[in-house]
């Protein structure tokens, strides 16, 4: 075996410059999938944690609540199932929250809002909300108080310590109505948020709807992403049909469907490329073996077997491959890590977009080890798919015939 | 002479040239899909949008985009209607009302921002009459019509003809409610649109809300690409109190998934044919390596160096020219046929706008991008292989004949 693979290794140094240029198509194309691939994984990652910050990952609710978001179809917060919830490995936080829609009115104006009960204490530290305060400050425990978001405030002409009405429809009917004082005004990055949200504390949201110990969802934080699928289950078995187990991606339609494009497209563009560049290598591997018929029957005629001489072809192109994606990944990982660590804000037209969509407009990769398996294994299997000619070639070979 | 050598020296190894061929064929046609398939996916977004949505243009108060107050409203819409007059580009105008508004039932509350609409105005303007599910358009005999999405209706337990209460804040500042009954219900490609927005005839809403004035007016020109004209014309003539939007301003996501898909398709045009180049670079490697004695001959037989060097890089040019040309023949082959059939993308995509069923359309522009690139990829590449065939001694080369 050790004398097969010093053969296969002289032989793709026979012809250098032709070796040479297949590792080179194979560092190209591995190079820029990698690196196209990192930077979109960037931009969903962005998303994800957009859309996060305003959902969690995954969301215990009524069964009923997603579809109507009504004020009636509320879950009781109870130590029971807050303990079903946060026993569950993984779940790192439980945040309840309690949210209806309601006319916002000020002196001057007024307009529909989406009015949101937090638990100040864990909303903080979930998603940092009061480091987006931009006047005021932030609710200190439960009192009668709102923070407004920016967009609104400017509507409704607020400052701090100005009075906000809100009037809406409470739990089973009631009539929900009350003035609060303006303790903040924070700048919310979706700009459809900053436009309609008010945050109360729990227990105000709770007496303002008339819903005491009722909240409309659990928001829970993870501490691995990849567990979402996992907890979604479990939890879901555990607490029954009564509850609804939302997974992020299920309350966010717009952010898989943005990702879903993308990789559709993506995944069509780089078949282009793996295409022409595996066509490329195929041609590369046919000829080298067509030049070596005789090369290949004087093998044999000196006492190789045929197995032995499909071995060597095997590692040839093994080799040239895995040379080629070594190389690339070692050209790749620097190049990603860089646009990770120093990620390139962006302007223009290009940003709004971004801001559009409430994502931070900056360019960053992310770094993905599944997107540097996945290449590898693409050059492996072309790889395995060009030697079948020459290894096909091999079993038909008449040694009488080709040394004539 | 060359021309004619150079032909059937790429057929002398069938092998190679054709999977050189192939592998222009396949992943340029792969490419000319996908990239014309991205293309009509903006352009089905876009034109859904300007259609049911925005219009090409929009003359606004210059305060309403961004604090959409409901007495920022067009003083004098006359004045603007009478500038539109002159121009030949315009192909139909709308004014509209918008107002946001709670809709509650029994049921439920929500959110919507209500559009004003006149529908003798609409006719030729708006496609969100296309999209009815349920009812019809509110110019029937129905009292205060309203139109609400299928989404909405669904949260609000609304069927046609029942009743929804509107209440606002109106033009004086009191909070006001009304009652307006479903005429129709509506789903259109993008969820996210029918999720927020309801429509209701502009004088209903103007009675609603003590206003008589439009906050916009929307405008459909004949061609998007030529707002340049328009856009002159209008910041020389407009008014100070309004302001001049674009659909690119108006609709700024899309605008840059636009921006996004030239990038992408451009850039990916120039890798696929760079991933092509090493292909052909192999391919004109060898090509040299295994012709050297031949290439001796040549020139020992008497023909210049320019002649062995303009038969390599005809060679190179022929086997560019063959693959790429059939290749992006498949692939506009390819794009005709799907723009008749449609590609059926699912219905996975509403969120964003996206239809089921996305029908590409040829992009000549990026063709010829392609064509011009890969001629001159073609001849690039071979520059060196024939360079380092100009070095071949006509002694050398044959002196162990």
């Amino acid at each position: 075996m050790k004398q097969l693979i010093t053969l296969a290794w002289r032989n793709i140094w026979r012809k250098k410059r032709r070796s040479v240029i297949a590792m080179l198509s194979v560092i190209f194309a591995v190079v820029i999938s990698i690196s196209f691939r990192s930077l979109q994984w960037g931009s969903y990652d962005k998303m994800i944690e957009a859309g996060t910050r305003n959902s969690g990952y995954l969301q215990v609710q009524s069964k009923e609540y997603w579809e109507d978001k009504s004020i009636n179809e509320l879950i009781e917060d109870n130590a029971k199932l807050r303990n079903q919830i946060s026993s569950l490995p993984w779940v790192s936080s439980v945040i309840p929250r309690l949210q209806n829609f309601s006319l916002a009115a000020s002196g001057s104006s007024s307009k529909g809002a989406l009015v949101i009960g937090i638990d100040p204490g864990p909303e903080n530290q979930y998603n940092e909300l009061s480091t987006r305060l931009i006047a005021g400050a932030y609710f200190l425990e439960n009192e009668n108080a709102v923070l407004i978001a920016e967009g609104l405030s400017n509507y409704l002409q607020l400052n701090v310590n100005d009075t906000l009405v809100l009037v809406s429809q409470g739990y089973r009917a009631s009539i929900a109505a009350g003035k609060y004082p303006v303790k903040g005004i924070v700048k919310l990055q979706n700009p459809q948020m900053n436009r309609m949200t008010v945050y109360l504390p729990l227990t105000t949201a709770q007496t303002f709807n008339s819903a005491n110990d009722m909240v409309s969802a659990f928001m829970l934080n993870v501490s691995d992403r990849a567990q979402v699928d996992a907890i979604q289950s479990t939890l879901q078995d555990r607490l029954g049909p009564v509850y609804a187990v939302m997974r992020w991606d299920e309350m966010h339609p717009e952010i898989r469907q943005s990702i879903n494009t993308d990789t559709t497209i993506a995944t069509l563009l780089l078949s282009a490329l793996y295409l022409i560049v595996g066509f490329g290598i195929i041609g590369t591997i046919v000829m080298m073996a067509l030049e070596r018929k005789r090369e290949f029957g004087m093998l044999q005629a000196i006492g190789l077997q045929k197995s032995q001489i499909q071995t060597v072809i095997l590692l040839e192109s093994l080799m040239l491959g895995v040379i080629g994606v070594t190389l690339a990944w070692s050209f790749a990982f620097p190049i990603v890590n860089f646009m990770h660590n120093n990620p390139i804000p962006l302007t223009g037209e290009g940003a709004k977009s971004f801001e559009a969509m409430g994502v931070e407009p900056v360019i960053q990769f992310a770094i993905k080890p599944h997107l540097f398996a996945l290449m590898g294994l693409i050059i492996f299997l072309i790889m395995l798919m060009a030697s079948a000619f020459p290894l096909a070639m091999v079993k038909k070979l008449n040694m009488s015939e080709v040394i004539k | 002479m060359t021309t004619r050598l150079a032909w059937k020296n790429i057929w002398r190894n069938k092998t190679r040239s054709l999977i050189f061929i192939g592998a222009a064929f396949c992943g340029l046609a792969l490419a000319i899909f996908t990239i014309n398939l991205m293309k009509g996916i903006a352009a089905q977004r876009l034109d859904d949008a300007v259609s049911i949505q925005t219009g090409h243009i929009q003359i606004q108060n210059k305060d309403f985009n961004t604090f959409r107050e409901i007495d920022q409203y067009i003083a004098n819409p006359r004045e603007v209607k009478n500038l539109l007059k002159g121009q030949p580009q315009i192909v139909s105008i709308t004014e509209r009302m918008v107002v946001e508004a709670v809709l509650t039932t029994p049921e439920n509350t929500s959110i919507a921002r209500l559009t004003g609409v006149k529908p003798e105005m609409e006719k030729g303007f708006s496609a969100l009459k296309d999209y009815l599910i349920a009812g019809e358009y509110p110019d029937g005999d129905l009292p205060k019509p309203i139109l609400v999405s299928k989404k909405t209706a669904e949260r609000l337990k609304l069927g046609l003809r029942s009743k929804v209460i509107v209440t606002l804040k109106d033009a004086s500042g009191q909070i006001v409610g009304g009652a307006f009954r479903i005429s129709g219900i509506f789903e259109t490609p993008n969820t996210s649109y029918d999720g927020n927005n309801a429509i209701v005839k502009y004088d209903d809403l103007g009675g609603l809300s003590g206003i008589k004035n439009p906050h916009a007016i929307a405008i459909l020109v004949k061609d998007r690409m030529q707002l340049a004209h328009i856009k002159d014309f209008f910041s020389k003539n407009l008014p100070s109190a309004y302001r001049y939007y674009s659909w690119a301003e108006l609709l700024p996501g899309l605008y840059a998934f636009n921006g996004f898909t030239e990038a992408v398709s451009t850039l990916f045009t120039i890798i696929i044919l760079l991933g092509l180049g090493f292909g052909l670079l192999n391919t004109m490697n060898m090509i040299v390596q295994e012709r050297t004695r031949e290439i001796g001959m040549l020139r020992a037989i008497g023909q210049s160096k320019w002649s062995v060097f303009s038969m390599l890089v005809k060679e190179s040019g022929f086997l560019m020219l063959i693959g790429s040309v059939t290749g992006i023949l498949l692939g506009i082959v390819i794009v005709n046929i799907t723009s008749q059939t449609g590609v059926p993308l699912g219905a996975g995509f509403a969120e964003l706008g996206i239809r089921a069923t996305i029908y590409p359309i040829v992009v000549w522009p990026m063709i010829f991008m392609v064509c011009v690139l890969a001629t001159v990829l073609a001849f690039i590449i071979s520059v060196f292989p024939a360079f380092r065939a100009l070095r071949i001694k006509p002694y050398s080369a044959l002196r162990d004949l």
